[in-house]
C-alpha cells in the first residue's frame, strides 16, 4: 500500500470505533505511525473532521418536539399480537381479511382481463405512446425485427391492414407478457396502432370475431386468431375506419 | 418490538436520523417527517428485526429509502459512478474551521452534490462505520471510500473559501487558494 492509497483509505477513518479493528485501516494506520509526514497528515485530517463533525451536528439539531411526537407514535401504531384480542375482535378480523381477499381477487382477476388490457393499451397509444423502436414503412421489415427481437411468430392481419403503410413497431411488457405494437398509416390523419399478444396471457381474450369498443377518444377492435390476440387501437379515429379494416 | 425498545431506538438514534433527514430534504420539516416515518416503519417491521444491533442501520435505510421513494414521484435519480479520486484536499488548517459558524458549516455541506453529501453526512454523524455507510446508501465499500475523500475535498474547498472572507488578512490562505489545483 503507497501513501496515496493509505491516505484514501485512511480519509474514511475515526478514531474510537470500528474502524480500528478493520484490518484495511489498521494496515493504513500503521504505515501513518511509521512515517512522520503520513502521520502527520492523519493527525491534521483528524483533527479537521473532529471540529467539521462536531460544527455540522451541533447545526442541526431536532426540534424540540420531535422526540415527544415519536414517542407518542407508539400510542398510535401500536401493534397488538394476535392472541391477545378477543375472540369476536378475532372472528371479525377474519371476516374482514376474507372479504378483503375476495375484492382483492375480483380486482386481480380484473386488472388481467382483456377489458383492462384494452383500457391500458388504449390509454397508452391514444396519450402515453413517445416513441418506435423501428421506424419503418416497410411492413415485411417489421415483421423481420420483431421475428428476430422477440420471437415473434407470424402476424395474421386483416386485409384491411395488410394494405396500408407502416410507420414501425415498438416491443413493451404488459402484465410480464410480452406486447408487440405495430403502427399503421390510415391515410386520413389517423393511426392505427396494432398490439399482439400471447392468447394465453388473456384469460377472457375475446373470440375471432371483431369486438368493436370506444374508450374516450380512442376507437378500438379486438380479436383473436391462432395463437395470438391482437388490438386495434386509434386515436380519433371512428369505429367506421377500423370496420373498413376487415 | 416492545415499548421499552422502541423507547430506547427513538432516545439512542432519532437526533441522528433526524439530521441524515435534513441532509436529505435540506429542510426541517421534511426532516422530522422523514425521521417519523422511519420509527413509525419501526413499530409495525421491527418485530422481524432478529438483531437489535441492525435497528440502527435498519432505521437509516428505511428513512433513504422513503426519501428515494419521495423524490421517485418527482423525477428520477441520476445515476453516477466514480472510477477513481482525482481532487486534491485544499490545504485548508482546522483553525480555519473555527472562525466560521456551525451554520456555516451546514449550509457548505447541503450544498454538495447528493452522491458526495450522503457519505459524508452520516460519516460526520460518527454513528456508522463506513461498512453501514455502504448498507444504507446501497452501493459498494470502495464507492464509499471514494465518495467520502472526493466529498471531503469539495467541503474544504467551499468551508476554505468561505473561511477567506472571514479572515482577508490571511496572507496564507490566499496562497494556498492561488497554488490550489483546480477540480
Amino acid at each position: 500500500m503507497n501513501n496515496e492509497e493509505a491516505k484514501l483509505i485512511l480519509q474514511a477513518y475515526r478514531p474510537g470505533g470500528e474502524d480500528s479493528v478493520d484490518p484495511q485501516f489498521r494496515e493504513a494506520l500503521e504505515q501513518a505511525r511509521l512515517d512522520p509526514d503520513l502521520g502527520a497528515w492523519l493527525a491534521n485530517e483528524l483533527e479537521l473532521d473532529q471540529r467539521i463533525g462536531g460544527k455540522f451536528r451541533d447545526s442541526v439539531t431536532p426540534p424540540v418536539h420531535l422526540k415527544s411526537r415519536l414517542l407518542a407514535q407508539r400510542k398510535i401504531v401500536k401493534p397488538v399480537v394476535w392472541w391477545r384480542q378477543p375472540a369476536w375482535q378475532l372472528a371479525a378480523a377474519c371476516f374482514a381479511a376474507l372479504l378483503i381477499l375476495g375484492v382483492f381477487w375480483n380486482r386481480f382477476e380484473g386488472r388481467n382481463g382483456f377489458p383492462a388490457y384494452r383500457a391500458e393499451m388504449a390509454d397508452f397509444v391514444g396519450h402515453r405512446l413517445d416513441r418506435l423502436d423501428l421506424m419503418s414503412h416497410d411492413l415485411a421489415e417489421v415483421r423481420r425485427w420483431l421475428k428476430d427481437q422477440a420471437g415473434q411468430g407470424e402476424l395474421l392481419l386483416p386485409a384491411g391492414l395488410e394494405r396500408r403503410p407502416s410507420l414501425g413497431c415498438r416491443l413493451m411488457d404488459w402484465q410480464q407478457h410480452k406486447v408487440s405494437l405495430v403502427c399503421f398509416d390510415l391515410g386520413n390523419g389517423h393511426v392505427a396502432h396494432l398490439l399482439v399478444i400471447d392468447r394465453t396471457a388473456l384469460p377472457d381474450a375475446p373470440a375471432e370475431s371483431p369486438v368493436f369498443t370506444q374508450i374516450s377518444d380512442v376507437a378500438t377492435v379486438g380479436w383473436s386468431r391462432g395463437e395470438k390476440t391482437y388490438l386495434v387501437a386509434s386515436q380519433g379515429g371512428s369505429q367506421l375506419d377500423l370496420m373498413k379494416l376487415f | 418490538m416492545n415499548e421499552a425498545d422502541y423507547e430506547q431506538a427513538v432516545s439512542a438514534h432519532y437526533t441522528a436520523l433526524y439530521a441524515f433527514g435534513y441532509s436529505l430534504a435540506g429542510n426541517a420539516d421534511d426532516a422530522c417527517e422523514l425521521a417519523q416515518e422511519a420509527f413509525s416503519r419501526l413499530l409495525m417491521k421491527g418485530g422481524q428485526i432478529r438483531d437489535t444491533a441492525k435497528i440502527k442501520s435498519w432505521l437509516f435505510t428505511t428513512l433513504y429509502r422513503v426519501f428515494l421513494g419521495w423524490k421517485s414521484r418527482q423525477s428520477r435519480l441520476p445515476h453516477f459512478e466514480i472510477e477513481s479520486v482525482s481532487d486534491e484536499l485544499p490545504a485548508i488548517a482546522p483553525e480555519h474551521v473555527d472562525v466560521l459558524e456551525n451554520d456555516i458549516v451546514r449550509l457548505a455541506l447541503l450544498q454538495l452534490e447528493e452522491h458526495y453529501r450522503l457519505p459524508l453526512v452520516l460519516f460526520y454523524l460518527n454513528d456508522h462505520s463506513y461498512e453501514e455507510i455502504a448498507t444504507v446508501l446501497d452501493v459498494p465499500i470502495g464507492t464509499v471510500m471514494s465518495r467520502l475523500s472526493r466529498g471531503k475535498a469539495q467541503l474544504r474547498e467551499k468551508l476554505l473559501a468561505c473561511a477567506v472572507d472571514r479572515q482577508p488578512q490571511s496572507k496564507t490562505i490566499r496562497l494556498d487558494l492561488k497554488s490550489r489545483t483546480a477540480p
